[in-house]
C-alpha cells in the first residue's frame, strides 16, 4: 500500500475535439484533504469522474487507492465515498428505500453515525428523492457517503445548495472524517472559505493545466500581492518572472507574483520604490488572481 | 475500463450487420421477385392437345375430339417458397385440418423425419409410423362420449407391421423400419406403400391380408434412389403448378378436370433422384417400366440428361397418370415442371411405355413483360449490394442448393443471376466462365472497392496501423457494404483536432500526431507560464 | 448481487410479470377454447392425430407477441438506466458494472424463461385435454420451444443493445424493427435448425456487444 490515495499521471481529456485537461498530474497523500479548485468548466468534475472510472481518459492514467480507475472492483469502490455534483441520486426512490439500497450495497455501514446524521439533517424518510430540495439531497448524499466509513472521500462541490448552517455541519463532518486514521478527502468547491477552512493541499486548474499543487500555507507563502509606490511614474515592466497580475496607476503598481523569494524582492528594490507593501490575500483572493481569464498586464 | 476486445467487437458487429443487412436485402429482393411473379403468372401457360387418333378407343366416341392439357403457375407459388414457417405446421396433422380434406386416405408427409399418419375414415382405422418401435401401427379410433367429463378418443391397436411381417404385438422378429418415405396409402385395400431409405426397399403392407411385401434391394441395381413413392400422382411445391386436362371421353362437356376416371390398380409411381419416373408393380414388387421423366424447364431446357431435370433443381413439379384407353389397361403420364427461378414451365405427355408423346414449354423473358425490366434491375441491384464474397460463394455453390430452399437463403444466393449463370449450359468452361461471372457481379466488386477506398482514407486519418488498414481494405472488398457499415460503427469514435505542426487532423488519444509524428501543443488553451508546486517542483512552465 | 436483482425487480417488476401475465391469460383463453371445441359434435367425428391446433395458436403468441415484450423490456432496462443515471450512481457504491449488468440480465432471462415455462405448461394441458392418438413428434415440439426461447432471448438482447442511448423513440422503435426482422427469419426459414442457429448466434452477439458497451461506456 503506497502513501498516496489518489494518483493522477499526465491526464489528458478531450471532449468533442476540445481539450479540457492537458497533461494534469498530481498526487493526494493518505490522510490529506485536497482541495481541487478551478473555474466552471475547468475540468474538476471530469477529473473526479475519470478517477471513479465513470469516464475514460483520452490519455494518461489515474489510480485510486493504488488501483487503476478502469479496474476498480466492487471491494475497492466500497472503500470510496462519493458525493456527486448536483446530487443526482436515483430520483424516483423514496428516501427510506434508497438508504436501504445504499446500505445493502456497502462493505461496512456505520448505522449509529448515519442515524446521527439523518437526525441532524432531519431528512424525511417517506418522501421521494425528487421531492427533496437540493440542500436535502446534498445532505442525504453526504450522509450516505460518510456512513460507509470511506478510506477516501471524493466530494464534487458538496456544499452546493446547502445553507450556511448545513455547510458548517458538513465541514465539521469532514473534519471528523479526517480525524479518523488514514482517511483522505479529495474535494472540489467554489466556496473557497470552506476549502480554506479544511484543505491541507490545493490544486488549481487553469486552462487545462494544474498550476498549483502544494499545501495551503505554501501557496499563501509563495503567492504574493504587493502594492509598490514609485517616486515617479511606475515603470511598465519590472522584469520580474512569474508575474500573475500587474496593475499600474500613476506612481502605484499592484503586482501579484508567483513563487515569491528574495531574488524577486531584490529585483524590485533596484527600482528604488518609495514603499513596497504586501497586501494580505485569502485563498479566494489567490484564486481570483490566478484564474482570471485574461492574465495580461493591466495598465490604467 | 477498456475491457472490450476490439477484434471481438468488430467480429460481432460484423456478424450482426451481415445478418440484419442480408435479411433486409432478402426482403427487398422478395418484393421484386413477388412483383415479378405477379407480372409473369398470366404468361406462364403451357399446353397442347393430343389428337384423338392417338387413343386406341377413339372410335368409340362420337365426332372429332382432342385431349387438351394445360399447365400454369399459381399466383401464390412464392408464398410456398418463402414462408416455411406456416408449412412447418401444415405438415402436421391438426384435427381441424383433416376435416376439410374429407379425411379419406389422408397422408401427410413430415419432410424431415418422414413421420407420417394416415386415417381411414371409411373403415374407421388409421395407421402411423412409430419412430421408437420402427414399426407401422394400425389402429382403430374409439370414441368414448362422457356426460360428466370431456369425451375422449382412445385407440385400439390392431396390428404392428415391420419389414418381416405383421403381428398383434410389437415383436422383435418384425424387424425395424429406419427411414421410411411415406407416399401412398391404399385405403380401400388396407394397404400402405413406402420406400425405406436405409433398407433401400419399397414395402407394401396390407393390413387386411396381413402381408408385408418388399422389393429387392434397390441399391444393388445401380444408383437408383427413390425420393417419392406415390400412387397416381407426384408433386413438389404444394400445388404451385396447376395442371388440368380435358378428356372428352369422360363426358360430353368440355370442363377441364384433374381427376382421372379410374386408377391404375396395383401400380404406383416412383420418382428417382435423377428425375426418372417409373412404374412399380405391387403384385410382383418389381419395376414395371418407365413412366416418364421430369422435363427440364427453361431457361435450362437443354441441360441435364436429355432434357431431364433432377427434382432438387425444380421449384415445383406435378406428375399425373391419365388413361390412354378406357379399359384401364394403358396409362400415360402428364408431367409439368417449373424452373428454379420460376421463369420457365415445361409440360410433357408420355405414353404407357414412357415415351414422349408431346411437349411444350415456355420461357418468360422478364424484359419482354411490362414492369419486368424493373423487377429484374431491382433484383440485380439488390444482389450487387450483397457482399461480393457471398456472391462468389453463390456462384460456386449454385448447383448444391435445393431449388425451394434457395428461395429462403439469406447469405448465399442460389437464385441470384450469377448462380443462375453457373447452372446454365454454355460453351464456356472453367476460367472463362468464371470471368463472365465476375463481370456479372462487377457492380458489387466495384462498389466494394469504392467503399474500401473510403474506409482506407478514413483509417489513415484515424491513424490506424498499416496492417489494420490492410485488413479493413481486404474485408471491405470481400464484404462490401456490410464491412463499410461495420467500419462506421466500430471505428474509433474520436473527434479529431488540428495538428499545429502539419495542419492536418490528428487523434487526441495518440501521444504523437499520426501523420507528422509531432508532440502536443494545445493552441486554444493558454495556461500561465508560472507554476506553484511543492518545493523542488516549482518553476515556470514552458 | 441480490440487492441489485431486487432493485431491478422493483424497477421493472411490472413488465417482469406483464409478459407472463399476458401469456397466462392468452393461454387460459386458448385452453378454454380447446375445451369448447372439444365438446363440439363435429370435432367428435374425427380422432385427434397430430398437434392440437390451439397449441399452434399459443405458439404464435410466444413467437410473434412475446419477443416484442422482451425487446421492450430489454430496451426499457437500458434506456431507463441511462436516462435516470442509475448505474452512474450505483457504480459509486460497493458494486461494479459487471454486477449491475448481470442483475439486469438475470431478471430479463428469468422473465423470458417464466413465459416459456407457461407456454410449455399450456402445451402439456392442451395435450392432456385433447390426447393424441399417435405418438408426439417430440423433436418438433422441442424445436418449437427452443425457437421460442431463442427468439425471445434474441429480442431481449436486441433491446438491451439498442436501449443504451439517447432518443426514446429511436431506441424503442429501432430495437422493435430489428426484432421484427428476426421474426421474418422465422417466417421464411421456418422452425429449422438453421433458424435456431442464426437466432442463437445473433442473441449471443447482441449480448456480448451489450456487455462490451456497458463495461466501457461513460456513465
Amino acid at each position: 500500500m503506497s502513501d498516496t490515495s489518489v494518483n493522477v499521471e499526465n491526464l489528458v481529456k478531450y471532449y468533442d475535439g476540445r481539450c479540457v485537461l492537458d497533461e494534469v498530474s498530481f498526487k493526494v497523500p493518505r490522510g490529506c484533504i485536497y482541495g481541487l479548485l478551478g473555474r466552471n468548466g475547468a475540468g474538476k468534475t471530469t477529473i473526479i469522474r475519470i478517477l471513479l472510472g465513470l469516464e475514460s481518459p483520452t490519455r494518461g492514467d489515474t489510480l485510486l487507492l493504488d488501483v487503476n480507475s478502469s479496474r476498480l472492483s466492487a471491494r475497492d469502490r466500497g472503500r470510496i465515498g462519493y458525493v456527486a455534483e448536483g446530487h443526482h441520486l436515483i430520483q424516483h426512490y423514496r428516501v427510506g428505500g434508497f438508504i436501504e439500497l445504499c446500505k445493502n450495497l456497502s462493505l461496512q455501514w456505520n448505522q449509529k453515525f448515519f442515524d446521527h446524521l439523518i437526525a441532524t439533517f432531519r431528512l424525511p424518510m417517506d418522501r421521494r428523492i425528487r421531492e427533496l430540495s437540493t440542500g436535502m439531497r446534498a445532505q442525504l448524499n453526504l450522509a450516505l457517503a460518510m456512513a460507509i466509513n470511506p478510506e477516501l472521500l471524493i466530494l464534487d462541490d458538496p456544499t452546493l445548495g446547502l445553507d450556511t448552517v448545513a455547510r458548517r455541519q458538513f465541514l465539521e463532518l469532514a473534519i471528523d472524517v479526517i480525524q479518523r486514521d488514514g482517511r483522505t478527502i479529495l474535494f472540489s468547491s467554489h466556496i473557497l472559505s470552506d476549502v480554506e477552512r479544511i484543505a491541507d493541499r490545493i490544486g488549481m486548474l487553469v486552462a487545462g493545466k494544474l498550476v498549483t499543487d502544494c499545501s495551503l500555507e505554501e501557496l499563501k507563502r509563495r503567492i504574493k500581492k504587493l502594492q509598490i509606490i514609485f517616486p515617479d511614474t511606475a515603470p511598465n515592466d519590472l522584469h520580474l518572472t512569474e508575474v500573475i497580475r500587474q496593475q499600474t496607476q500613476g506612481r502605484e503598481m499592484v503586482i501579484t507574483v508567483a513563487n515569491w523569494n528574495q531574488h524577486k524582492q531584490a529585483v524590485i528594490d533596484t527600482y528604488k520604490p518609495e514603499s513596497c507593501t504586501e497586501i494580505p490575500m485569502s485563498l479566494e483572493d489567490i484564486f481570483i488572481e490566478c484564474t482570471n481569464t485574461n492574465p495580461m498586464l493591466l495598465t490604467v | 475500463m477498456k475491457i472490450s476486445n476490439s477484434k471481438l467487437k468488430i467480429f460481432l458487429t460484423g456478424l450482426i450487420t451481415l445478418t440484419l443487412v442480408s435479411t433486409v436485402f432478402f426482403l427487398v429482393r422478395k418484393v421484386f421477385e413477388v412483383s415479378w411473379l405477379i407480372v409473369a403468372v398470366p404468361h406462364s401457360k403451357v399446353g397442347f392437345d393430343i389428337p384423338s387418333s392417338y387413343f386406341p378407343d377413339a372410335k368409340d366416341f362420337k365426332g372429332t375430339w382432342k385431349f387438351d392439357v394445360t399447365a400454369g403457375i399459381r399466383e401464390d407459388a412464392f408464398s410456398i417458397a418463402n414462408f416455411d414457417y406456416f408449412w412447418n405446421f401444415a405438415h402436421r396433422d391438426f384435427p381441424l385440418q383433416i376435416k376439410p380434406l374429407n379425411v379419406c386416405g389422408y397422408w401427410k408427409m413430415n419432410e424431415e423425419k418422414n413421420l407420417s399418419a394416415g386415417h381411414q375414415a371409411d373403415k374407421g382405422r388409421f395407421a402411423y409410423f412409430d419412430e421408437k418401435l420402427g414399426l407401422v401401427v394400425q389402429c382403430k379410433p374409439i370414441f368414448e362420449p362422457s356426460v360428466s367429463e370431456f369425451p375422449k378418443w382412445e385407440k385400439e391397436i390392431l396390428a404392428y407391421a415391420g419389414p418381416e411381417g405383421i403381428a398383434q404385438t410389437p415383436d422383435k422378429n418384425l424387424g425395424r423400419f429406419h427411414c421410411p418415405i411415406f407416399g401412398a396409402l391404399w385405403y380401400n385395400q388396407n394397404q400402405v406403400v413406402f420406400y425405406d431409405n436405409d433398407l433401400a426397399r419399397i414395402f407394401a403392407i396390407n393390413f387386411e391380408q396381413k402381408t408385408v411385401k418388399k422389393s429387392r434391394d434397390l441399391t444393388k441395381e445401380g444408383k437408383y434412389k427413390p425420393i417419392q413413392v406415390k400412387y397416381r400422382y407426384l408433386e413438389k411445391g404444394e400445388s404451385s403448378i396447376v395442371m388440368s386436362w380435358n378428356d372428352p371421353r369422360r363426358s360430353q362437356t368440355s370442363q377441364p378436370t384433374s381427376q382421372p376416371i379410374k386408377r391404375e390398380i396395383n401400380k404406383i409411381l416412383v420418382l428417382d433422384e435423377t428425375g426418372r419416373i417409373d412404374k412399380f408393380d405391387l403384385n410382383t414388387m418389381e419395376f414395371a417400366g418407365q413412366a416418364g421423366v421430369l422435363p427440364s424447364a427453361p431457361p435450362f431446357e437443354s441441360r441435364g440428361h436429355n432434357g431431364q431435370a433432377r427434382p432438387e433443381e425444380l421449384f415445383a413439379y406435378q406428375a399425373m397418370q391419365f388413361p390412354i384407353d378406357r379399359k384401364n389397361d394403358r396409362w400415360g403420364l402428364l408431367v409439368a415442371t417449373c424452373s428454379r427461378e420460376i421463369e420457365g414451365l415445361a409440360l410433357a405427355a408420355f405414353n404407357d411405355r414412357g415415351n414422349v408423346i408431346k411437349t411444350d414449354q415456355t420461357h418468360i423473358i422478364p424484359l419482354n413483360l411490362p414492369w419486368g425490366s424493373t423487377c429484374v434491375i431491382g433484383k440485380y441491384i439488390m444482389e450487387n449490394l450483397h457482399p461480393p464474397i457471398l456472391n462468389l460463394a453463390s456462384y460456386f455453390t449454385a448447383k448444391s442448393f435445393e431449388a425451394v430452399e434457395g428461395h429462403r437463403a439469406i447469405f448465399v444466393l442460389p437464385n441470384s443471376y450469377v448462380a443462375e449463370f453457373n447452372r446454365q449450359d454454355t460453351d464456356m468452361y472453367g476460367f472463362s466462365k468464371f470471368l463472365v461471372a465476375l463481370i456479372i457481379i462487377s457492380p458489387s466488386i466495384i462498389f466494394a472497392m469504392i467503399l474500401a477506398i473510403l474506409v482506407n482514407r478514413n483509417a489513415i486519418a484515424l491513424g490506424l496501423s498499416k496492417q489494420s488498414r490492410r485488413y479493413w481494405v481486404y474485408g471491405t472488398i470481400a464484404f462490401g457494404l456490410v464491412a463499410y457499415i461495420t467500419w462506421r460503427i466500430t471505428r474509433p469514435n474520436i473527434v479529431m483536432v488540428t495538428c499545429q505542426n502539419c495542419g492536418k487532423l490528428r487523434r487526441p488519444d495518440f501521444e504523437n500526431c499520426q501523420r507528422c509524428g509531432s508532440g502536443w501543443h494545445v493552441p486554444e488553451l493558454i495556461p500561465p507560464a508560472w507554476r506553484v508546486m511543492d518545493e523542488g517542483e516549482c518553476g515556470s512552465a514552458g | 448481487m441480490l440487492t441489485l436483482i431486487k432493485r431491478e425487480l422493483r424497477e421493472f417488476g411490472v413488465i417482469f410479470i406483464v409478459a407472463p401475465l399476458i401469456l397466462f391469460f392468452a393461454f387460459v383463453i386458448t385452453i378454454s377454447a380447446s375445451t369448447i371445441i372439444h365438446n363440439e359434435v363435429e370435432y367428435n367425428k374425427f380422432p385427434p392425430l397430430g398437434l392440437p391446433e390451439n397449441m399452434v395458436t399459443v405458439f404464435q403468441f410466444v413467437v410473434f407477441l412475446l419477443p416484442v415484450i422482451s425487446t421492450l423490456f430489454g430496451a426499457g432496462q437500458m434506456y431507463s438506466d441511462r436516462n435516470k443515471k442509475i448505474s452512474t450512481f450505483l457504480v459509486t457504491l460497493a458494486t461494479d458494472r459487471r454486477r449491475i449488468l448481470i442483475a439486469k440480465l438475470i431478471i430479463g432471462v428469468i422473465s423470458i424463461l417464466a413465459s416459456i415455462c407457461l407456454f410449455v405448461i399450456t402445451d402439456a394441458v392442451l395435450l392432456r385435454i385433447v390426447p393424441r392418438l399417435i405418438p408426439l413428434d417430440t423433436g418438433f415440439i422441442t424445436r418449437m420451444i427452443s425457437l421460442a426461447l431463442v427468439l425471445n432471448l434474441a429480442g431481449y438482447s436486441v433491446g438491451l443493445s439498442m436501449g443504451w442511448g439517447e432518443g426514446r423513440l429511436l431506441r424503442f422503435v429501432g430495437s422493435l424493427l430489428i426484432t421484427i426482422l428476426l421474426m421474418t427469419i422465422v417466417i421464411y426459414k421456418g422452425l429449422s435448425l438453421e433458424t435456431l442457429s442464426i437466432l442463437a448466434i445473433l442473441a449471443l452477439a447482441f449480448f456480448i456487444r451489450t456487455w462490451q458497451r456497458f463495461m466501457s461506456t461513460s456513465l
